[in-house]
């Protein structure tokens, strides 16, 4: 079968009711926290983990998928209302969102976002259903060495491409892996680093560390918060003119193809997309002085490459079982709550699954879109809740799934410690992604790791000696060792500037 | 002391610490390697980064590393909000989830956000049943009922 009757069998599976349900629930959920700064889809999505146990699977996943290309959606909306953005990936849009809604054309700044958003969404949905499969047929050839490297440079190139220290990542990175030792040895069945507490044999769960890391850290950060001031409280003419789609057609077409190379390399994420496409649309441009004055094309590419990067970036998870950041690394602890393990073969054992999941981002991106624009009004209304209501009941999401998933408190205790530790991680600045990357492939490292050497008789030569895991190990040397002889990283002043902003 | 210099210490600390452990968990060495091996690298790769941050900072004197340090009134809010988990988890076999919600949102909002009591009673009521309604009758997340097990 072809991979259009494929997509298309995937779609249909999508449009069942229950499906259609959860994926509206889950793009509506999406574009609230893409609105509402403070919670943004790792942590909705860590908030909704302990639903994976009472859910469908399918049903279950093209919610979460949805949480996060809806939060693309909704990310614009407070950039260019507030100038605040709800999502890291929307911070470039503020520029020139902002200064169209200053103009008084706040109306088509919001349309050419939501339907640039569309067209990259969609257009990069294709490219995930061709690339994903044929990168998985390659993964076939895996054997441990080569999983090992692939990992080293999963986790390799989020450091690398981590905001500020490098470092500091490194050492997250690796607290993440110590944490995932926790718990039983996976070949000799010896406790470790228990300390006698019965709950940490199973190891320290996912759920409650990511809830009490993007969930009650946030709350913390934020619990001095007020609501969002919109300056256009009324928004009107929502089509963009014949002029400004004019203006936007090249920049939309440019910032797909971007978005999608872009969000497809590990480590390269989101946010990256939207500077370089911002930034190749400056250099284009015949009037580069327009932009950050209200340029229809500094809100149309970055808007676009955000959704086709947060589209292909998929394609390291579904064809290798490689997860590049914390949304990844939670999507992938989704799918083991599920007993579907994701790698290589994924795409084979569950078709249902993966072509469900691209289905359904097609209809999701449709319902967006016919969703966002009408819908303005309501978002602007959620952005004038005061925070002191909404605090109550992130937490209270955050208590209940951090029990349900055991049916223990000892889990909301961890919840509360890793909401501390959050906290202390933002106020020293720590990025919690490499900690929940390593977390997740701790376990999988380790069992890489020790079966090569297993295999090798004890030699580590056996990373470098077979071409793939040399590959690998070699980047991922590379990125590591690289700074400490150029002393500057690959789109360093990106990183500057997203800091900066 | 700066923050970059109670970071890396910290973090020198800890790795001492587990490195230790690591070893008695026991190392097998790589041609098999033990329960330990795999702690073991990640901790002193620990050691080492917060070592080096260490000394580069004790050597180059840090900058004033004060930007987002938290206030005094910022961790009475922090310890409020901690506080309220805690008393939640360790009441909540024994009250329930109604009532446990009910005290917590009511605490939230009375001590924290400093709202009327009335506005933070009937929020709190709203919120507690809602989420009864929500998670333990529609989702059937079986949640405890606590002293209510009688009516609910």
């Amino acid at each position: 079968m072809d991979t259009l009757q494929l997509l298309s069998q995937g779609i249909l599976s999508a449009a069942l009711p229950l499906n259609l349900l959860y994926g509206f629930i889950g793009v509506l959920l999406g574009t609230l926290v893409g609105v509402l700064p403070g919670l943004g889809p790792a942590g909705a999505i860590a908030l909704l983990l302990p639903l994976a146990l009472h859910a469908p699977p399918l049903a279950y996943l093209i919610m979460l998928f949805g949480i996060t290309y809806g939060a693309q959606y909704g990310g614009s909306t407070t950039s260019i209302l507030v100038n605040i953005p709800g999502e890291a990936s929307s911070v470039i849009t503020c520029l020139d969102g902002y200064a169209m809604a200053r103009q008084g054309r706040a109306g088509p700044a919001l349309g050419i976002a939501a339907f640039g958003s569309f067209i990259g969404g969609t257009l990069a949905i294709f490219g995930v259903a061709y690339l994903a499969p044929a990168l998985a047929e390659l993964g076939l050839h895996f054997g441990p060495p080569e999983y090992a490297g692939l990992m080293l440079f999963g986790l390799s190139a989020l450091v690398y491409l981590a905001h500020g220290s490098m470092d500091k990542a490194v050492l997250m990175a690796l607290f993440g892996v110590l944490l995932a030792s926790v718990g039983l040895d996976p070949v000799s069945g010896q406790p470790r680093f228990t300390f006698g507490i019965l709950v940490l044999r199973d190891g320290v769960g996912l759920t409650p560390v990511v809830i009490g890391l993007f969930g009650v850290s946030e709350v913390l950060l934020n619990l001095r918060a007020q609501a969002g001031e919109v300056f256009q409280k009324t928004v009107k003419d929502l089509l963009p003119t014949r002029q400004d789609w004019k203006d936007s057609a090249m920049p939309i077409a440019r910032g797909t193809v971007l978005g999608f190379l872009v969000g497809a390399i590990p480590g390269l994420n989101v946010v990256i997309a939207t500077f370089a496409a911002y930034a190749l649309e400056k250099r284009l441009s015949r009037h580069p002085e327009k932009f950050g004055r209200g340029a229809i094309e500094g809100v149309a590419a970055p808007e676009t490459a955000n959704n086709s990067a947060s589209c292909s970036g998929w394609i390291p998870l579904l064809s290798l079982g490689l997860p590049t950041g914390s949304v990844t690394s939670l999507i992938f602890g989704a799918l083991l709550i599920h007993g579907l393990a994701p790698g290589p073969l994924f795409i084979k054992n569950s078709p249902e699954i993966f072509w469900g999941v691209l289905g359904s981002m097609v209809i999701g991106n449709v319902l967006l879109l016919i969703l966002n624009l009408p819908l303005i009004g309501l978002w602007i209304k959620v952005l004038q809740v005061p925070y002191f209501f909404l605090f109550p009941l992130i937490l209270l999401f955050g208590i209940i799934g951090a029990y349900t998933t055991s049916g223990t408190t000892d889990d909301i205790i961890i919840m509360t410690i890793f909401g501390l530790v959050g906290y202390l991680m933002k106020k020293f600045a720590y990025e919690p992604a490499p900690l929940v990357l390593g977390l997740v492939i701790g376990p999988l490292l380790e069992t890489a790791i020790r079966r090569s050497l297993i295999m090798s008789k004890g030699s580590a030569a056996i990373f470098f000696q077979r071409p793939i895991a040399a590959c690998f190990v070699g980047a991922a040397l590379l990125m590591l060792l690289s700074p400490l002889f150029t002393r500057r990283r690959l789109g360093h002043e990106i990183i500057e500037k997203l800091e900066e902003t | 002391m700066k923050k970059e210099i109670i970071g890396s210490t910290f973090w020198l600390l800890f790795s001492c610490y587990f490195v230790v452990e690591s070893y008695r968990l026991g190392l097998n060495m790589a041609h098999r390697p033990g329960p330990g091996f795999f702690p073991f690298i990640a901790t002193v790769g620990i050691g080492l980064i917060a070592a080096w941050r260490l000394i580069a900072h004790l050597r180059k004197g840090s900058p004033d590393d004060s930007a987002g340090a938290s206030t005094r009134g910022e961790l009475g809010l922090v310890a409020c909000v901690i506080a309220g988990i805690i008393a939640y988890a360790v009441l909540l076999d024994t009250l329930g989830f109604f009532v446990c919600t009910f005290l917590l949102v009511t605490f939230y909002l009375k001590v924290i956000a400093a709202r009327r009591w009335l506005v933070s009673l009937s929020f709190a009521a709203t919120v507690a049943l809602a989420g009864h309604l929500f998670f333990d009758t529609l989702l059937k997340a079986e949640l405890p009922r606590g002293l209510l097990s009688w009516l609910l």
